[in-house]
């Protein structure tokens, strides 16, 4: 803007005053031709008549070609601007990729990648490089290296005893020449010199008060690097040093989770196999393949049975609430007709209802909207809830499992029983890991008391939640709301 | 003729408590602890059908060695029934995981997770072996 005004002003400044000025010169060749008409010198009037004409037009002339000029410079600077912003652009958009890519890229490599390339763009140089300090602290390994130096110093080791240069990066200060030619200065000077790089900058890489490596650029021209590019690259650098402890952390963290999902997979490995050996030779047992039993021994070999069953089921229960809990377990999205789960669902407990003598029903109307989430999951939660109706509900009572649509954004999905109901003073304690209620303990002797926990945990996951209305000997009530997936 | 089965595991009481269930029902019954064992059992005879754990001294150690047995192809087309404790898992892992097993041009098609039933199992075997 501020230069649009100054060529303006120019323009005023110099076409308007000569053009004033010289519009002067008509007005008083038209007087004196006048006058000359006047005293009937008709010659000296053709004379002036003719001045007069000529003279305006090279006024004319004169005027076009000093407005030419100065738009010709004016277009120029403009040019010259949107070169300036241009360039400015390109380096916006490298510090935008270079802070995306912090931010979001977690896997070191790929990190450094993109960082040393956007630098380069940004700095307008060359090659950059990262080194890093090694555990030991005793050398400094180049993690990543772009452009000109990418073959010539990728992987490379220096030894910072043998290296003041990058002794002195490391207490903190940067370096910076324009001449590399005093090769003993790098360890790699013949290299840096066979690419032809002739002037470099390095900062170190800094996360608080502990230096972690060197971020450096490198340029084929002398002396390229000015006071300000210095301290810009000092900024770059402390934000490359957050990434690189980021990546860092990132990485410990993700070791972690994977020995500690390797750990609990082995636990649960161990944990199962004895059970899974001792139910095969019960099964021997108890199916008379060693003999036959009498009724007291029978009936405590199916007791056996029965426990070591409740054991596989615990197990099994919590390796999947720990790895939904922590988060391991990523839960899939697709769509679940949720018409079809209820048909499965019937069928998985229309024989076990009807030994029972309960009723079973189940309501799904026509307009049901589908939900975005995991099958298994879901199909999980539902039985959880239904069987435990099943449990708890004596012969002869009711369920109802009824889908309606709450609204167009949510799905509300009912499970009522005519079952033993909860305690009042067991409602709050209903999601607990391994709460049973008293009259639930009695009724049934083993349970996992998971399964509600394991309900809460994928409504949750799925963006649902879940209420549970409860009468001791009257029956419950357990209400699932799901959000709809909008078509 | 009674077929013959060749059970890997490294689990010798469940081994055993197999053995005792499917020589019931007519089978005769090799055990193996390993893969490498087992690799030397197949050598000596080729048995009619093969029950491998996935699981021993590695954590897929009987995948490993199914994927091993591809370059023996004197053992190609012998039906293999995989034994897992984490069914769901593998279930998970795969079918992209376990293409090289599992895939069609490859008999272990069967995963029984343990404890196994043994009616089921027994149900299979009649299926495959008959």
């Amino acid at each position: 803007m501020s230069l649009e005004i100054r060529i303006i002003d120019e323009l005023k400044d110099k076409t308007f005053c000569y053009v004033k000025l010289s519009w002067l010169i008509p007005p008083a060749l038209i007087i004196g031709g006048v006058v000359a008409w006047l005293l009937g010198c008709y010659s000296t009037f053709y004379v002036i008549l003719i001045f007069f004409f000529l003279s305006t037009i090279f006024i004319i002339a004169f005027s076009i070609s000093l407005i030419m000029k100065v738009l010709k410079k004016r277009i120029k600077s403009l040019f010259e601007l949107s070169e300036k912003v241009t360039i400015l652009n390109n380096k916006l958009s490298a510090l935008f990729n270079m802070t995306e890519a912090i931010g979001t890229v977690k896997a070191m490599d790929l990190m450094l990648k993109i960082v040393t390339s956007e630098i380069a763009h940004v700095m307008g140089v060359l090659g950059t490089s990262v080194k890093l300090i090694t555990e030991d602290g005793k050398s400094l390994r180049y993690a990543a290296a772009h452009g000109v130096v990418d073959d010539i110093l990728k992987n490379k080791i220096i030894e910072i005893a043998k290296s003041p240069i990058n002794r002195k990066i490391i207490e903190g200060e940067p370096f910076v020449t324009g001449d590399v030619n005093e090769r003993d200065m790098f360890q790699f000077g013949e290299e840096l010199n066979a690419a032809k790089v002739r002037s470099v900058l390095f900062a170190p890489l800094k996360v608080e008060d502990k230096v972690i490596g060197i971020l450096g650029a490198y340029c084929i021209h002398p002396d390229r690097f000015s006071g300000q590019e210095v301290d810009y690259f000092r900024q770059a650098a402390s934000l490359v040093a957050i990434a690189i402890e980021n990546a860092l952390t990132y990485a410990k963290v993700e070791k972690l989770m994977q020995e500690r999902s390797r750990f609990m997979l082995r636990v649960t490995h161990n944990l199962r196999a004895p059970l899974a050996a001792i139910l095969s030779m019960l099964d021997v047992l108890r199916n008379g393949y060693l003999g036959s039993f009498n009724d007291a021994q029978s009936e405590h070999l199916r007791r056996i049975d029965r426990r070591a069953h409740t054991m596989i089921d615990t197990i099994n229960e919590l390796l999947m609430l720990s790895e939904s809990q922590s988060g391991k377990k990523p839960i899939k999205r697709i769509k679940v007709d949720l018409k079809i789960l209820a048909g499965r669902l019937q069928r998985t407990f229309q024989d076990v209802a009807e030994q029972k003598n309960i009723n079973l029903i189940f309501i799904t109307p026509e307009n049901l909207s589908d939900v975005i989430g995991d099958l298994e999951m879901l199909e999980q939660a539902f039985e959880n809830i239904i069987s435990n109706a099943v449990k708890y509900t004596s012969n002869g009572g009711s369920i109802e499992v009824c889908f309606s649509m709450e609204n167009n954004n949510s799905i509300k999905v009912y499970v009522k029983d005519t079952g033993i109901g909860i305690p009042k003073d067991g409602m709050s304690r209903i999601f607990d890991e391994f709460f049973r209620a008293e009259n639930a303990r009695k009724l049934e002797e083993h349970g996992t008391g998971l399964g509600l926990p394991i309900v809460k945990e994928i409504i949750e996951q799925h963006g649902g939640k879940i209420n549970i209305e409860s009468e001791e000997n009257i029956g419950t009530i357990f209400t699932l709301y799901l959000p709809a997936n909008q078509k | 003729m009674n077929k013959e089965i060749l059970l890997v595991d490294d689990d010798r009481d469940l081994r055993e408590s197999l053995k005792i269930i499917l020589e019931a029902s007519g089978y005769i019954v090799r055990q193996a602890a390993n893969g490498r064992e087992a690799l030397s059992s197949l050598k000596a005879k080729k048995p009619d059908l093969m029950i491998l754990d996935v699981m021993m001294n590695t954590d897929t150690e009987g995948f490993d060695f199914a994927y091993e047995l591809k370059d023996y192809p004197e053992f190609e087309g012998m039906p293999i029934i995989m034994l897992t404790s984490f069914l769901d898992k593998v279930r998970e892992d795969g079918p992209d995981a376990f293409q090289h097993i599992l895939g069609e041009a490859w008999p272990a098609k069967w995963l029984f997770e343990k404890p196994v039933d043994a009616k089921k199992l027994l149900a299979k075997l009649e299926a495959v072996l008959k």
